[in-house]
């Protein structure tokens, strides 16, 4: 038979111990959060530090890990070996911002007339799209480089531009948001009212599709202004370089100059950058935009 | 003038379906009319507005307004505006917007639609809110901004799929009076969905009861209240519902004391005058009653029944009775409170002849009795 004293000690242990545990609980889970900011976050501080420093402090062991006092000649010695670096970056920001309002546009007609209209082969047709979705970007890879040459886009800023026009994402986050977030009645209150069915998009649904239309803009503008691989197929000459292929070209057989490099992406990343910073929270706001009925 | 609607024939099938959802439909709205279409959900009324509205293809059939077939007209191109059961409003669009977006898309230039908007405004007091955005706007407004949306085109026909629905009581009540003198002061075709039987006898100059896409009976709504065509109407409308008691007719020769009775399960029946009731009634199967037609009496007079319930409503009383070999208990609607009765009192109940509606076998409404049922 347990003591009197032991009895009585039984409650009050077990809520220490619970504390703790709490305590232990919350402490983990923000050392780990910690921890992959600080994973995510590090080649980011590295880019800036070393845009800073001489490709002879880069390449010491250990590296610097503070600011340097190189950053002007790091950007000198880039524009000389890049003298159209600046072109380079207004050719990415316009191929970025076309490729995104078109994005915009055909995503979200497409995404309106799946939502809205019955018609027949609709889903297999939706399903069809969709499926484009599990083909690897590679598969497509060689026939849109043949299809570029025969229309003799190639160095031409539309055979990024006109591929990226419209993608299965951006049609099926469309569809999904227009179904769940504009009333059908919406729709035909407009259609009382004289408008045409282009009219009823245009004037009555796509103002309403702000959060949605602002998070597809993020991703796909992030993703036009990285694009690599498509631009390296389709960019030939120097003169059509987007940045991504600038900050290749400047690895070359003789040797990396880190300083021009780390200053070369640095800027290439501010644009995206002040984009998140501004943006952040419509992101956020607009993935979780229809999870919850309000 | 006000344009009347005429539709006939008229049948819906969705693609795919087994059946129609609407067959044969024929119905005469003449202009200016205030004509309200009541049933149950999925009974195939608010399929039939929108049909005439343009908002769904008409399967079969042909829908006239005036003399003008517009089967394959647009929405706008018939001239019809339509208020909606969630206001529909734009959200992103002001009041004012709102109901200037109709001329807008008319091509009215901005005076005439500025001085369409001020007019409608005022009519419907609304003035104060023309910069605001719907979601500014209470229940009560935003169903006034949606009616005003419809006035301000000037429409050959409303249209109002439930537009009350959404609103409180209080409400409901304030609007109902208001969408009647809109009516007067317009005197356009009016065509109003609801599943709201008071709405319907409260508001229209003439109901059309709707049951499985057919019309159970059209007619103004005390012909529907007191001369309901068949059971489905006659349970329909009224709250409590019309009281339904299984009886067959016994002529004066057949009974025992040589007086004709209409005999009501096992609880005794009625004396009926032969000259008062119809040769219909020999194929009577249930007599209906309406709550305030039926009268207390004495135990061992008319009609005997056991009292279950009292309900002292303030400005009347309804008392529930049971009857052996009905179903359910029946309702009688008093005046006033009444004193005196309690549950488990045994009573008679009493009739008006002519209030009394017979229904044979499949449900279908005789031909009124003239006299009293006693």
């Amino acid at each position: 038979m347990p003591s009197s004293r032991t009895a009585a000690a039984s409650p009050a242990r077990t809520t220490a111990v619970r504390q703790v545990r709490r305590v232990t609980a919350r402490f983990a889970a923000y050392g780990a959060l910690a921890l992959g900011a600080f994973v995510m976050l590090l080649p980011f501080y590295y880019m800036m530090v070393f845009a800073s420093h001489t490709n002879t402090e880069i390449l010491a062991v250990p590296p610097p890990s503070w600011f340097g006092s190189h950053t002007l000649a790091n950007l000198a010695d880039l524009l000389e070996r890049r003298p159209r670096f600046w072109h380079s970056m207004g050719l990415s920001l316009w191929i970025a911002v076309a490729v995104t309002g078109l994005n915009l546009f055909f995503c979200s007609l497409a995404g309106y007339a799946f939502a809205m209209f019955e018609f027949a082969g609709k889903e297999k047709l939706f399903g069809f799209i969709m499926a484009t979705m599990l083909l690897p970007a590679f598969v497509s890879m060689i026939p849109t480089v043949l299809l570029m040459s025969q229309l003799g886009w190639i160095n031409e800023s539309r055979a990024l531009i006109v591929p990226g026009a419209c993608g299965a994402v951006g049609i099926f986050m469309m569809r999904q948001y227009i179904g769940s977030a504009i009333p059908r009645e919406l729709v035909e209150a407009a259609r009382m009212d004289g408008c045409t069915e282009f009219s009823i998009y245009w004037r009555v649904v796509l103002p309403l599709l702000g959060p949605v239309l602002g998070t597809l803009a993020l991703v796909t503008f992030i993703g036009s202004y990285n694009n690599f691989i498509g631009a390296l197929l389709v960019m030939r000459d120097q003169d059509a370089y987007t940045l991504p292929l600038v900050l290749r070209s400047l690895q070359g057989t003789s040797g990396i100059t880190w300083g021009a490099l780390s200053i070369g992406a640095a800027i290439t990343v501010l644009p995206l950058l002040v984009l998140f910073v501004a943006y952040s929270r419509r992101l956020i706001d607009g993935l979780t935009a229809g999870a919850v009925k309000g | 003038m006000a344009t009347p609607i005429s539709l006939r024939n008229i049948g819906k099938t969705y693609p795919g379906a087994a059946q129609a959802t609407i067959a044969g439909l024929n119905l005469d709205i003449a202009g200016g009319e205030f004509l309200v279409f009541v049933g149950p959900s999925g009974c195939g009324k608010s399929t039939l507005l929108r049909m005439i509205a343009g908002l769904e293809d008409i399967s079969a059939g042909e829908l006239r307004f005036g003399e003008q077939v517009v089967n394959t007209l647009e929405p706008a191109e018939r001239g019809a505006a339509m208020v909606f059961q969630s206001y529909a409003l734009y959200p992103h669009m002001t009041v004012a917007e709102n109901l200037g977006f109709g001329l807008k898309m008319a091509g009215a230039n901005k005076a005439e639609q500025e001085a369409a908007v001020k007019q409608v405004a005022e009519t419907l007091q609304i003035t104060p809110l023309l910069e605001r955005k719907p979601k500014a706007l209470s229940g009560g407004q935003r169903q006034r901004v949606a009616i005003g949306r419809a006035i301000v085109r000037k429409p050959k026909v409303f249209l109002f799929d439930e537009p009350l629905s959404n609103l409180d009581a209080n409400l409901r009540v304030q609007m109902r009076v208001e969408l009647g003198r809109l009516h007067q002061e317009l005197g356009t075709t009016m065509v109003y969905v609801t599943h709201d039987q008071v709405e319907a006898m409260t508001l229209g100059q003439r109901i059309a009861v709707f049951n499985a896409g057919r019309i159970e009976q059209v007619g103004t709504p005390l012909e529907l209240y007191h001369r309901p065509a068949n059971l489905f109407v006659a349970e329909f409308l009224g709250s409590p519902r019309m009281n339904l008691l299984p009886c067959r007719y016994v002529a004066g020769t057949a009974s025992g004391n040589g007086q004709a009775q209409l005999r009501v399960a096992q609880a005794g029946g009625w004396a009926v005058p032969d000259s008062a009731a119809p040769a219909a009634w020999q194929r009577i199967r249930k007599a209906g009653v309406r709550p305030e037609d039926l009268r207390l009496q004495p135990a061992g007079q008319g009609v005997a029944a056991r009292v279950t319930l009292v309900e002292q409503l303030g400005d009347s009383t309804v008392v529930y009775a049971h009857v052996d070999g009905c179903d359910n208990d029946l309702a009688l609607r008093m005046a006033g409170s009444l004193a005196g009765v309690a549950a488990g009192q045994v009573v008679g109940l009493g009739c008006e002849g002519q209030r009394l509606v017979g229904f044979d076998e499949q449900g279908r409404a005789l031909q009124a009795a003239a006299g009293a049922a006693t």
